[in-house]
């Protein structure tokens, strides 16, 4: 894996520690880089003024990587998305290209096509991919809640970064949470972060930036983590000065991403350049443990346990089991929940395991036959389900409750409550007792009763 | 029947409320109605609603009557699940083709029980309550459905519905899934013999169908698991040695054509035991697959393994034979002894670009360059190549190119990107490999030197206007042209099919487009014995349709040779899918496998992707949803006693036959997820319209409890966001129903919980329909709705308290944000799903937003004739002018049958009255909940165990709703075993439901007039909302009166009085004209009276519209038909005088002319069409100075040359001028689009003008969003003003000055204008007097009053009368037209009737008290007592109305009214005074 480095202008003059931390990140992944020397502006501040003199720009760089037969990775969002959509016109309309190369062919160069743009993130996600990652940490951040900032230039235009979707991105989540940081829930991490008006509205500019960091603060996050140069001034640089000129009070200070990956890599604080920053980041290193970190597990344990969930949670890999006749056993805990609150369920539910074999055999009455993990996910859901309302039932029992307070108990998520709730009201097992505030609590019924 | 007939039947296609109008019109009028619905139950999106805008009634109350209606009548047949295939014959005779969706339970055995939902284990989501709440997979929608069986819809898989030749998909991936490859490839080989050909080729249009990809993350790689079981096997070293069949047959079949079509179709008889041989033109097998598609893609020993398998068979293989010039075709069937053959050409000759010079040395037409390539045939590339085309062949040639050596491979497309038909990968793939694109060029010229290609000559081209095909047109850009230099020219523009030997001569039919004629359904040609399939029928196709075509003609071959009808039981309409995700599933990207690396591929033929390790396609194969409405466990099976279920039920068709269409297809709602900036499906609290409705509604997921769905709290601050899906660039329309529905919902929100706090964010408020605006008033000052004129670009979660923030700028212009506990996106509706395609079916036309087509002057007529149209699918609309209408096509669908009337109707028959007066009186009380219109107020089990203590009261129960059918079986079943004889309901009005029970006690051979009613409803939980108690205790009261007078109650027997078949109509404006042609046009008499000289009404003022059509012109028309009809008697120049009679049989009395002479006309209905007028502004200087004139002036003016827009600099228009003023509260509802129709003439003769249109609200509801924005377009100017600060007028020399203050500019706007046009409202007609003769009612501003806004639009409540046109309220012509012809459809219920039964409620004499004292006769306000030969009073019960009033004033006491007789009211107000401890006070 090699790549041309496209530093563009503004990290080598502001923001060089975002240039050396990556620069450690990658070494440290065996991920080559190469310098251009000849590397010109990307383009971007043309981009809006005079788009042919941008299209050239770009080109010259593309031409150049391609010469000796690189793909690109960009840190700047600015570069990346003007390279990128270079190259995409490029690549698609070869009367643009005959053009530009007919500028280029001036100093010799052409540019075919053949090459990609990738932003830092995008290799350390699809290139390096999430398990490689891991594997390189030596240290994990614990109880370190971080707000993700996207950065728009990666996300828009969506058809041609194709980095993740542009409404709902997981990708940068996905990122910090293999460090052991986790990722705010926070509404205001696509929005712009103040950067394109500093200059113009510097008023508009730090109120923009202002409220996003106020938000992200108020959410609990103890750090803003970014990948672009931009963006990384505004919460940093401009952040301070609004610190010390008194417009705020509090601080959110901003890691760059490889810094944050690279402190649970073990690399130096120095080369990644943690000093540099305006606001410290001393801090984060009191969120790092080396607990759960593949590197440093004794010889002989195993590298993860495979835990088997049917189902599986948010982002639990789904290891592959493929097993025979499972269904009773299986869920023999949630149909003694199911059996404990409404026998009579159970037993229909007993009426459908008992199905298995004959599904998996014969077929159903439409002759399909089942593959065990077609078993797997259709009486699963059923019986988890079920299990999940008995609880519910079980927890009522002991008085009324809202279904905040019984998702807290039962660790589900206040939505999944209240859709047993509305399941359990149609059976007449559930109540409403009482509203309280707005708040309603319920009551649970024995068979019979009436709401 | 005999040629010409007409069929007396009509089929009405859509079950919501206007499919059931039409059909309760039709059969009244004496028409078999087929009533055909999608779904399994009919009830339409009515049924869904909790209350109903303005009057706040209960749906589904009102709508339950209906729906039993519907269900009991014995000349409605109800074909629910189903879909219209086809319709085939002419207006007045059709004959449907339907397919019956099978529903897997048997309706005669179906007991409606449940316990079949009680034991399935599966659950699905609740389309009927928007996803709130989850259903069985056998399932019913709401307990009043109709019918009432339940159902078990399951569904396919999207992936397997999409595929053409429906693998099943689930299985084989889940297959994958378990590691069982061998059993995945089984279930594959079962439908499709090529999976690693087809795994390596198909464009896959499964994947985009996957609802993985659809509703979470990406669709599953479903094309690459089939390739990977596939060679999984090879690598397994597992054979794929079939033995071949045995014989079964002797018949031999012949295949022309060795492609994947031909291949598909040999296997498959081979394996049925027939002889087949192949015959191939081409050295080898394999068509396509083998010279077109390289080996980069489709490695040769793939496609060799795979097509063994088919010689396995034993099928005979002739390759380089040619049929038609090796083999004459007619020897297959001829000499050769073959019984069938099969044609399975493909489609091998490139077609010509059309330049000159393409024939030199040089140019390789794209399917002949892959073709000797593929066959070795020695294909030298060199230097440039420039490759015509943007389809998958282009893009192989021009990848091909480069790996045979090709300095430099360029596709030269006319189109863009966009455009190109090549699959995307490939264009990626060839992108990657260096392939260059020129997109926009297309070539003028080749040009030769010494015979050899040099240089192309070409040209740019630009995208104009959208073609048939959806894509934008290319067009050349004069003075573009430009050269490019050429060694190779490949053209690969299109394919077409080559058929070596004449068609003609062998009598086989061929297209236009030089394919294979077929029936589509059974790939028959047109010579018995011969089929088609692949390209050859389809032209160049996708593989897995040419094996689909194969597997097609196979089938037919087998059918033929065994003599068995080719098509039985083929048929196939839009197969069910499965539509819902299970909540909850993690985003997990597809696995993407990994390709050969670009430096390795450009210069070999090795294969490209190399598919996926074992890993990856079990990985890939874990993502698979399983997608399943019903697990087929048996379980319902086995514990149905009636044993109901039927596994094996199939799609069955049947033909009917009928003389006119209906359809009333409904609505969509818009799915917000489209607009990703309100976080619908991201942001829990952010729900649609219409799940809040369901919140709202008893039967919804929270008891009528509003909640938000993050936690369960109600939500205090609910903001409501109008026109999402509406009033959009996508959408240029207004969807009519939004802001009132949107209002409704806040009202019922606070009704419900009185904390709640309503905001409704809205661009125009359009309450134009009757009473709406004064609902919407006291919304705002009653209700405090809090109502903001400002568009949502956005809205936020909080994450932590799941509030939603909104940023708005408020009335004072300045920036707020706030934040609501619940967000309900007010969506918009479109047309159906499957609208579309069912209106290509038929033949009908839509307008570009996909809503019916159709013209003012004929507002419920299709393109095609003998089809109509009504409700939602016509354009967006309400439930009244969804009634209306629906009336209207049922008028329209009878008109070209009437002849017909009455050929094809069952008589409903009653069992034989019971005579009960003997006998002791035996009363059942039923006691409704009615949801929890009554049981959430009333102690409804407390009222039915205190009824079980009254006198006589044998038996009493409560239900949850007393109207629904299922319950009026269980009444009649009551009736029966506990041998009741007289029966008390204890729940809503009679008003609107005292007919259906009566009709129930009737079908038990029960007098009607043995049950009595208490309204514990309206009395009770309504007016009494906050005192529970109390309620009860009125509610018992009212209960024991009704059980005390039901003790009395008499069977009263029924008259038959004969019906006049005449009607009368009053008024001679367009309403008038259209009702009475339509009534002649049924084949009735009208009397048409007019009080002016001549026909026309308010048409007479118009002289343009916004459609372009011409209304003089449609006038002139009309007033010809009228007049000339034989049928109609106009009478002009006259005046009511008098009224008298019943319906059936009124006498009504004219004045004519200035003679005033006087005559009686004898009719039995009348239409109300007496019409509105403009009225005549006293505001804004009218009167006074000439250049203020109102809109109808101002167009007259225009149309004779009066006005010269070019002389004119601004014309100012101020709307609301006289309507939704506090003496005229109401929107006159038309002024808008008159404002803009007028400012576009103007804009249109004078484009310089400047048009400023002042407004309060822009109301251009419906399709006529269109003509505003057409309007701001063309620079028109609209500036809104409040109506606290309207605008101030002065008269100048130099103009007319109007100063008005801009409330978004926040400062004070000043414009000199030529000419000021006043948008004056409409006022009705004078129409007291005639009201008082009629006695028909009116609105407080003088409307006429109908007897229900919503359900009777156009009945008064006196029966017999209907109404009309502006007398009704304002509306445009087309509303006039459709209103007039539900008005004939309401009155054919009348007049097609032989007799009308009357009587029952009546004053009766006793002779022996009567002394003749003429009080009667003086009292009876229509003239109906005389005193007979006897010298005693007498009155005719056919006349007597019932009133009372002789019985009143009588002093003998000699007049009885029957059913009030004194006893009865005595023994009332005796059980209400004998409280004995238990009653209240009413």
């Amino acid at each position: 894996m090699k790549y041309a480095l496209f530093l563009g202008c503004t990290i080598p003059a502001r923001v060089k520690q975002y240039e050396s931390a990556s620069r450690a990140v990658l070494k440290a992944l065996n991920v080559g880089v190469v310098d251009i020397r000849e590397f010109n502006c990307c383009g971007y501040p043309l981009r809006n003024i005079d788009f042919k003199a941008f299209v050239l720009l770009s080109a010259r760089n593309l031409a150049l990587a391609e010469r000796d037969d690189l793909d690109i990775i960009t840190l700047c969002q600015c570069c990346f998305g003007s390279l990128k959509k270079a190259n995409h016109l490029l690549k698609e309309d070869a009367s643009l290209r005959n053009e530009v190369n007919s500028h280029l062919e001036k100093e010799g160069l052409r540019y075919q096509g053949g090459i990609e743009v990738k932003h830092l993130l995008e290799v350390l996600y699809h290139d390096v991919g999430i398990a490689s990652l891991q594997k390189e940490l030596t240290q994990m951040y614990e109880g370190l809640p971080i707000a993700a900032h996207y950065g728009c230039h990666i996300l828009r235009p969506s058809q041609v970064v194709q980095f993740d979707d542009p409404v709902s991105p997981t990708i940068f989540d996905q990122l910090i949470e293999i460090t052991g940081a986790h990722t705010i829930y926070w509404p205001q991490r696509l929005e712009c972060c103040g950067a394109p008006l500093c200059g113009i509205n510097d008023e508009l500019s730090m109120d923009l930036s202002k409220k996003k960091l106020d938000s992200g603060r108020q959410l609990g996050a103890e750090y803003v983590c970014v990948a672009c140069p931009y963006c990384h001034l505004q919460f940093d640089t401009v952040q301070e000065r609004m610190f010390a000129g008194k417009q705020r009070s509090d601080r959110l200070p901003s890691i760059l991403y490889p810094q944050l990956l690279g402190l649970c890599m073990g690399i130096d604080e120095k080369a990644l350049g943690l000093e540099m920053n305006r606001i410290p980041l001393d801090g984060i290193k009191n969120f790092l443990s080396s607990r759960g970190c593949p590197r440093v597990l004794s010889e002989g344990q195993p590298v993860a346990q495979e835990v088997y969930r049917p189902l599986g949670g948010l982002k639990e890999e789904r290891p592959v089991v493929v097993r025979e006749a499972m269904a009773q056993q299986h869920w023999s805990n949630e149909m003694k929940v199911i059996r404990s609150q409404d026998p009579e369920l159970a037993d229909k539910l007993t009426r459908l395991l008992e199905k298995e074999a004959l599904l998996q055999g014969e077929g159903n009455v439409y002759h399909e036959r089942y593959s065990s993990r077609q078993i797997e996910i259709s009486f699963g859901k059923i019986v988890q389900t079920e299990a999940q309302r008995a609880r519910i039932l079980k927890a009522l029992r002991k008085g009324p409750t809202s279904v905040k307070k019984l998702a807290t108990t039962l660790k589900l998520a206040p939505t999944e409550v209240l859709a047993h709730i509305v399941e359990l009201r149609r059976r007449n097992r559930v109540g409403l007792h009482h509203i309280e505030e707005r708040t309603p609590t319920y009551i649970a019924l024995s068979p019979g009763d009436k709401g | 029947m005999k040629a010409g007939e007409k069929i007396g039947a009509v089929l009405v296609v859509g079950g919501g409320i206007g499919g059931m109008q039409a059909s309760l019109d039709l059969v009244e009028a004496g028409f078999k109605v087929y009533l055909l619905e999608r779904s399994p139950n009919i009830g339409g999106a009515m049924s869904q609603l909790d209350k109903t805008f303005p009057t706040n009634d209960c749906a589904m109350c009102i709508l339950s009557p209906k729906l039993v209606e519907v269900g009991r009548n014995p000349n409605i047949e109800l074909i629910t699940f189903a879909e219209l295939l086809r319709l085939e014959g002419e207006a007045g005779a059709f004959t449907a083709t339907i397919l019956r969706h099978p529903k897997r339970v048997d309706p005669l055995k179906c007991t409606g029980c449940a316990i079949c939902y009680q034991y399935c284990p599966l659950e699905v989501c609740s389309e009927y309550n928007e996803g709130l709440t989850r259903r069985k997979a056998i399932f019913i929608n709401y307990p009043q459905a109709i019918p009432s069986t339940h159902v078990i819809d399951r569904r396919d898989a999207p992936c397997t519905a999409r595929c053409p030749v429906h693998l099943d998909v689930r299985e084989y991936v889940g297959a994958i899934a378990a590691g069982e490859h061998a059993r995945s490839l089984e279930i594959i080989r079962e439908k499709l013999p090529f999976p690693g050909i087809i795994g390596r080729i198909c464009p896959h249009p499964c994947e985009e169908e996957c609802l993985r990809g659809t509703k979470i993350d990406e669709p599953l790689s479903i094309c690459a698991l089939k390739r990977f079981v596939a060679d999984w096997e090879v690598q397994h070293g597992k054979g794929l040695s079939q033995n071949p069949p045995e014989p079964q047959y002797q018949e031999t079949v012949a295949v022309v054509g060795g492609g994947p079509a031909g291949l598909t179709c040999a296997h498959d008889l081979a394996r049925l035991g027939y002889g087949v041989t192949i015959f191939e033109a081409l050295p080898s097998l394999g068509g396509m697959l083998r010279v077109g598609i390289p080996d980069y893609r489709l490695p040769r020993d793939v496609l060799d393994r795979e097509l063994q398998a088919v010689l396995d068979l034993g099928v005979e293989i002739r390759t380089d034979t040619r049929v038609g010039e090796d083999v004459p075709f007619a020897d297959l069937l001829g000499e050769m002894g073959y019984k069938a053959v099969f044609l399975g050409m493909g489609a091998h000759r490139g077609m010509k670009l059309g330049v000159t010079g393409e024939d030199a040395e040089g140019v390789y037409p794209g399917v002949d360059f892959l073709r000797d390539l593929n066959l070795g045939r020695g294909v030298k590339v060199r230097g440039k190549v420039a490759v015509i085309g943007g389809g998958n062949v282009a893009i192989d040639a021009a990848r091909c190119a480069l790996r045979m050596g090709a300095e430099k491979a360029t596709i030269f497309y006319r189109r863009t990107r966009r455009e190109m038909p090549a699959s995307a990968e490939e264009i990626a793939a060839a992108l990657e490999e260096g392939v260059e694109i020129r997109f926009l060029a297309a070539p003028t010229r080749v040009v030769v030197e010494h015979g050899l290609v040099t240089r192309l000559e070409l040209i740019r081209m630009k995208l104009g206007e959208a073609d048939a095909t959806g894509r934008r047109r290319p067009i050349p850009a004069e003075g573009t042209e430009f050269t490019a230099p050429v060694d190779m020219l490949i053209p690969a523009i299109g394919q077409e099919v080559v058929v070596p030997f004449d068609p003609a001569e062998e009598k086989i039919g061929v297209t236009s487009r030089g394919t294979i004629q077929v029936d589509p359904l059974t790939g028959a040609t047109t010579l018995p014995g011969v089929f088609a399939g692949g390209d050859a029928e389809t032209g160049p196709g996708i593989a897995i349709e040419a094996i689909a075509g194969g597997q097609r003609a196979a089938i037919s071959i087998h059918r033929y040779l065994q003599g068995m009808d080719l098509a039985a039981g083929r048929e196939e309409a839009d197969r069910l899918v499965v539509e819902d995700v299970p909540p909850g599933i993690p985003y997990e990207g597809r696995q993407r496998g990994t390709p050969l690396p670009v430096a390795e591929r450009t210069r070999t033929f090795q294969e490209v992707e190399r598919g996926f390790t074992e890993k990856e396609a079990i990985t890939e194969a874990l993502r698979c949803l399983n997608c399943r409405q019903c697990l087929g466990c048996g379980i319902c099976l086995e514990v149905c006693e009636p044993e109901a279920i039927d596994y094996s039920q199939q799609d069955a068709i049947m033909e009917l036959e009928v003389g006119s269409v209906i359809l009333a297809l409904g609505f969509d709602e818009y799915d917000p997820h489209e607009k990703g900036e309100y976080g619908y499906g991201r942001y829990a609290n952010v729900v649609t319209s219409i799940e809040f409705e369901r919140m709202l509604s008893a039967t919804g997921p929270f008891n009528s409890t509003v909640m938000r769905p993050s936690d369960g709290d109600i939500p205090q601050k609910i903001a409501f966001i109008q026109c999402v899906g509406s009033r959009d660039h996508e959408h240029d329309y207004c969807s009519s129903v939004c802001c009132m529905y949107a209002t409704k919902e806040a009202i019922i929100a606070k009704e419900h919980i009185d904390f709640i706090e309503p905001t409704i964010f809205y661009i125009d408020i359009r309450a134009f329909g009757k009473g709406f605006d004064a609902y919407y008033e006291r919304a705002r000052q009653e209700h405090g709705i809090r109502y903001i004129r400002s568009m949502v670009s956005k809205v936020r979660e909080d994450p932590t308290s799941k509030d939603l923030r909104i940023t708005y700028v408020d009335g004072e212009g300045a920036l707020k944000s706030e934040a609501f506990h619940m967000v309900v996106l007010s969506v918009g509706l479109r047309p159906s799903k499957g609208s579309c395609s069912l209106a290509a079916r038929l033949g009908v036309a839509l307008e570009p937003n996909g809503f019916c087509a159709t013209v003012p002057s004929a507002p419920v007529s299709t393109s095609r004739e003998g089809i109509y149209v009504c409700g939602a699918f016509q354009g967006p609309k309400d439930i009244p002018e969804t009634v209306a209408q629906a009336s209207g096509a049922a008028a329209f669908a009878a008109e070209p049958i009437a002849s017909s009337r009455g050929t094809l109707l069952k008589k409903e028959e009653y069992p034989p009255e019971r005579d009960v007066s003997g006998e002791e009186p035996r009363i059942g009380v039923f006691v409704c909940h009615c949801g929890v219109n009554i049981g959430a107020v009333v102690d409804v089990p407390a009222v039915r165990e205190y009824v079980k203590t009254l006198p006589h009261v044998v038996y009493a129960e409560d239900n949850l709703f007393t109207c629904s059918q299922d319950t009026q079986e269980r009444i009649r079943k009551v009736i029966q075993e506990e041998g009741l004889n007289r029966v008390v309901v204890a729940s809503c009005s009679p008003r609107t439901h005292e007919p259906l029970f009566r009709q129930t006690l009737r079908e038990e051979g029960l007098n009607p007039y043995l049950f009595g009613m208490a309204n514990i409803r309206d009395q009770c939980s309504w007016v009494h909302i906050h005192h529970p108690e109390k309620a009860t205790e009125k509610a018992k009261a009212l209960v024991r009166i009704a059980v005390a007078n039901a003790g009395l109650l008499q069977s009263l027997p029924m008259q038959r009085l004969p019906v006049r078949k005449r009607g009368l109509v009053i008024g001679g404006g367009v309403a008038g004209m259209t009702a009475a042609l339509g009534l002649a046009k049924q084949g009735f008499e009208v009397f048409l009276v007019e009080q002016e000289a001549e026909l026309g009404g308010e048409l007479r003022h118009l002289s343009y519209t916004l459609s372009g059509d011409d209304p003089r012109a449609y006038l002139q028309e009309l007033i010809t038909q009228v007049t000339e009809h034989d049928a109609i008697q106009v009478i002009t120049n006259a005046e009511v005088v008098d009224h008298a009679g019943t319906v059936g049989n009124f006498v009504t009395g004219i004045m004519i002319g200035p003679t005033m002479t006087y005559r009686k006309l004898e009719h039995g209905i009348t239409i109300m069409a007496t019409g509105g007028e403009e009225y005549k502004p006293q505001e804004y200087l009218y009167g006074e100075d000439p250049r203020v004139l109102t809109q109808r002036e101002l167009e007259e003016r225009v149309a004779s040359g009066a006005v010269d827009p070019a002389a004119l600099r601004r014309v100012v228009m101020i709307q609301c001028v006289g309507s939704r003023t506090p003496e005229r509260p109401y929107c006159s509802r038309i002024c808008c689009s008159v404002a803009i129709k007028n400012a576009l003439k103007l804009k249109e003769m004078n484009p310089a003008l400047d048009v400023h249109v002042l407004y309060r609200d822009i109301r251009t509801y419906g399709l006529l969003e269109h003509y505003y924005t057409r309007a701001r377009e063309q620079g028109v100017v609209f500036t809104p003003y409040e109506p606290e600060e309207p605008p101030r007028v002065e008269a100048s020399d130099a103009g007319v000055h109007v100063r008005t203050r801009d409330i978004h500019l926040k400062r004070e706007l000043s414009l000199e204008a030529d000419l000021l046009v006043l948008s004056a409202g409409v006022i009705p007609r004078e129409n007291e007097e005639l009201a008082a003769l009629f006695k028909v009612q009116r609105t407080m501003e003088g409307f006429f009053l109908e007897a229900h806004m919503k359900l009777r639009p156009v009945d008064f409540s006196t029966d017999g009368v209907y109404l009309c046109g502006l007398a009704h309220s304002p509306k445009l012509i087309e509303e006039s037209v459709s209103q007039a012809a539900a008005a004939v459809a309401r009155a054919c219920t009348i007049l097609s009737k032989e007799e009308l039964e009357v009587g029952g409620v009546v004053a009766r004499v006793d002779a022996e008290k009567c002394a003749a004292c003429l009080i009667c006769i003086r009292a009876c306000p229509y003239n109906v007592p005389f005193i007979n030969e006897e010298g005693i009073s007498e009155i005719n019960p056919a006349l007597c109305h019932g009133c009372g009033s002789c019985a009143a004033e009588c002093p003998q006491k000699a007049i009885e009214l029957q059913h009030y007789r004194d006893e009865q009211i005595i023994a009332q107000v005796s059980a209400l005074v004998a409280a004995g401890g238990t009653g209240g006070r009413v």
